[in-house]
């Protein structure tokens, strides 16, 4: 491992909450209410105990196994192919997963930023700046979302504007919906916080082992208020029936108000959000890039560009499969199914492997 | 070092290409201020608008466009264009006119009477489905045709559509009249809520506010006045400000005045054997503006006063309520939605059909506070 490619504690909780937060947020509150009714905000609550019982699982299996990283412990698990097996299955997920997040990426600029561009040139652009990103080492990663974060914090007041039209009724009665639509709800909610899987590659890249639990918990309550938040004034301003007709309410609640100088503040937050809407793709890719490097024994400072390209091209190509935008919403809930294979039962059997294991385990 | 120049050139030119395809140029552009959309009326559109198969057209477009040339003769430009929809009206700009319609500067539309009666969703969609328009504009409707709104000569304003913005804008802080917005009318038809709309007016050489239009759902079902109006924002619990003028007698003589207040609303829900019960209290807050009983006003008098106004206010709502239980048969004063918030799956059916409205028990109760009386006693 490279020293650049160690990160601090506090730069994971920028991180897992980098690729948490990208373009799902804007169609939350759409896919929970479809389900959970007036509840969805109980139900993105309630989501958010998937994510954080994968950071415990991923937590107690890297601390059975510290000095190991993914790749390795995928070796140790499960022997040298199989293990490359499950490497190569990850970095297939996270191709597939970010297709999807450039996409809807590429879409939202399209329809309200670009209407006159091709969604190709978009997805190239998007594709490219990723790569140059991830190109990088981990340190690198992690600042950036460091600073993309700070750089979109502002923007949450932005959402609160939107309040002056709330009315309280559309929230009641509390627990109305019933308990089966509340966790029906809960299915799609957890899929808003795909991304906590990047720990299974960045546990090992951390410094201060110790506190990753306290930086995961952190991330993901930060990622859990923000979502809580916006469902929230979704449901306040237009009540669950309303946001089934908008592809995505978080983004258009900003339509709902006027500014006497900035007309159209959905325009501002999109600006910004260009930015920050592909973090997922960037810290996801990275994970796989860097893991997809080890598995093929690639030297890092000669080839690693060309692994990081084999990730992007598939992905940008990925990207453009989805004819329109019903299939591409279509491709996003096929991502969140992945996501609950990878990051809730890949982590999970690897742990049930390694209690099985024992002590051979422990001393790896 | 060559490389790496020609890299960072060409990454940089990638960059740029969006500008390819959605760089327009500002002088090719037409920006409509306001629109209205009507039932197609046959000779209602321009000259120029290009001919259809008879029965093919079905809607009306009329677009308000400054004119942003320097030297332009007229400062506006009124056209009005027909189609087999809104989106189609629109196309047949780009046969007439050589610039690029954006609809994202609009700032009201208009909805004539006649459209507005044969519901108003499959019209607005291309409005509601396009990110770049405005979901704040102002929404209206038109007494009779849109079109002849914007068609208005305006004398001390630019163009009918800057005076439409200057009249709406704040005009909840000068009398009680709802104001709506695009976003607004959507977001109000979701179960157990209706909107409502200002109604323009062409009087003589001026358009003017002339009453309000109650939806079902897309709509239009009854045309209020001015002063039921009034009952309406009070009872609806749009928050506004206006004067409110009173009677009083005393010792056998009328005493007039007026009162500057503003309102609020609560209302209180509950379902037993008589059905569903409904207790609205509307406040008043405000202070004495004009008293016609030239003596000094006293603590008792100022009682006196508000006592007067909850009388009147509160026999004009219940007029209101009345009219709307048996004639308008639609909840317009958005009170359903609370009996929703109490029960919303087993009401969610039938709280938009006339008979909950009709049926509930809805009581009223108005009180004011006038927390003074002005610069002289």
């Amino acid at each position: 491992m490279n020293s650049t490619d160690t990160i601090t504690s506090k730069q994971l909780i920028f991180i897992i909450i980098g690729a948490q937060v990208g373009m799902g947020i804007f169609s939350l509150p759409r896919l929970v209410s479809a389900e959970a009714h007036q509840d969805a905000w109980l139900a993105v609550l309630l989501g958010a105990l998937v994510p954080l019982l994968m950071l415990i699982i991923i937590e107690r299996l890297g601390r059975r196994m510290p000095e190991l990283s993914f790749v390795s412990m995928n070796h140790f698990l499960f022997g040298r192919w199989l293990g490359s097996v499950m490497v190569f299955l990850f970095v297939f997920y996270v191709i597939f997963f970010n297709s999807t997040v450039v996409r809807i990426f590429t879409e939202i600029t399209v329809i309200f930023l670009l209407p006159r561009t091709p969604v190709p040139v978009v997805a190239l652009v998007v594709v490219l700046a990723i790569v140059y990103i991830i190109n990088k080492d981990a340190r690198v990663v992690a600042r950036l979302n460091e600073v993309l974060f700070w750089i979109i914090l502002p923007l949450i007041f932005l959402f609160m504007i939107p309040l002056v039209n709330a009315d309280y009724t559309n929230l009641l009665p509390v627990g109305g919906a019933g308990f089966k639509a509340i966790v029906r709800g809960v299915l799609p909610s957890s899929y808003a916080y795909a991304g906590m899987e990047v720990l299974l590659v960045f546990y090992f890249l951390v410094k201060s082992k110790s506190e990753v639990i306290k930086a995961g918990i952190l991330g993901l309550g930060w990622t859990t208020l923000v979502y809580l938040i916006l469902t929230l004034i979704c449901l306040l301003v237009w009540g669950s029936e309303t946001i089934q007709i908008i592809n995505w309410p978080a983004l258009t609640v900003l339509k709902t108000i006027k500014f006497p100088v900035l007309e159209r503040p959905e325009f501002l937050l999109l600006t910004v959000w260009m930015g920050v809407g592909i973090r997922p793709v960037m810290n996801l890719g990275f994970a796989a890039a860097y893991s997809l490097g080890e598995v093929l024994h690639v030297k890092r400072d000669k080839y690693f560009h060309l692994v990081v390209m084999a990730i992007a091209l598939p992905i940008y190509i990925l990207a453009l499969l989805p004819p329109n935008l019903i299939i591409a919403f279509k491709w996003t809930e096929y991502a969140g199914y992945t996501f609950l294979l990878v990051g809730l039962l890949y982590p999970l059997l690897m742990l049930v492997i390694t209690v099985i294991r024992g002590k051979g385990a422990q001393s790896a | 070092m060559l490389k790496k120049a020609g890299l960072i050139i060409i990454v940089f030119l990638l960059f740029n290409l969006c500008g390819c395809w959605d760089s327009q140029d500002l002088e090719d552009l037409s920006f409509p201020l306001a629109a209205a959309y009507d039932v197609h009326l046959s000779g209602s559109a321009d000259s120029s608008d290009p001919p259809a198969e008879p029965g093919y057209k079905l809607v009306d477009l009329t677009t308000l466009v400054p004119n942003l040339a320097p030297k332009a003769e007229k400062p506006v430009n009124i056209k009005t264009l027909s189609g087999i929809t809104i989106a189609d009206a629109r196309q047949r700009q780009g046969l007439t006119d050589a610039d690029t319609y954006v609809t994202g500067m609009n700032q009201v539309i208009i909805m004539g009477e006649e459209l507005a009666r044969t519901g108003l969703n499959p019209f607005l969609d291309s409005l509601l489905r396009s990110p770049t328009v405005s979901g704040s504009m102002y929404f209206a409707v038109a007494a009779g045709r849109g079109e002849d709104i914007l068609k208005t000569p305006i004398k001390n304003y630019n163009n009918m559509g800057i005076y439409l913005v200057a009249l709406f804008n704040g005009i909840q802080q000068r009398t009680f009249i709802p104001v709506t917005r695009m976003e607004e009318f959507q977001r109000y038809q979701s179960t157990g809520k209706n909107p409502v709309a200002p109604i323009l007016e062409q009087r003589g050489d001026r358009v003017i506010i002339s009453g309000v239009a109650i939806f079902k759902k897309d709509r239009l079902v009854k045309k209020l006045d001015i002063e039921e109006g009034h009952e309406l924002v009070l009872l609806r619990g749009i928050k506004g400000r206006s004067f409110l003028p009173f009677s009083r007698k005393v010792d056998g003589t009328y005493h007039r005045g007026a009162v500057l207040v503003s309102n609020s609303r609560k209302v209180k829900y509950n379902q037993n054997q008589q059905g569903h019960n409904f207790f609205i209290t509307v406040k008043l807050n405000g202070s004495l503006e004009e008293h016609g009983y030239q003596a000094l006003i006293t603590e008792e008098h100022l009682q006196e006063i508000e006592k007067t106004i909850e009388q009147q206010v509160q026999t004009q709502c219940e007029i209101f309520i009345n009219k709307m239980q048996e004639e308008i048969k639609v909840d317009c004063i958005d009170i359903s939605k609370f009996a929703l918030a109490k029960n919303r799956r087993v009401l969610e059916k039938d709280i938009d059909k006339p008979e909950f409205i009709q049926n509930a028990n809805i009581q009223v109760k108005v009180k004011v506070h006038l927390q003074n009386v002005g610069e002289t006693r």
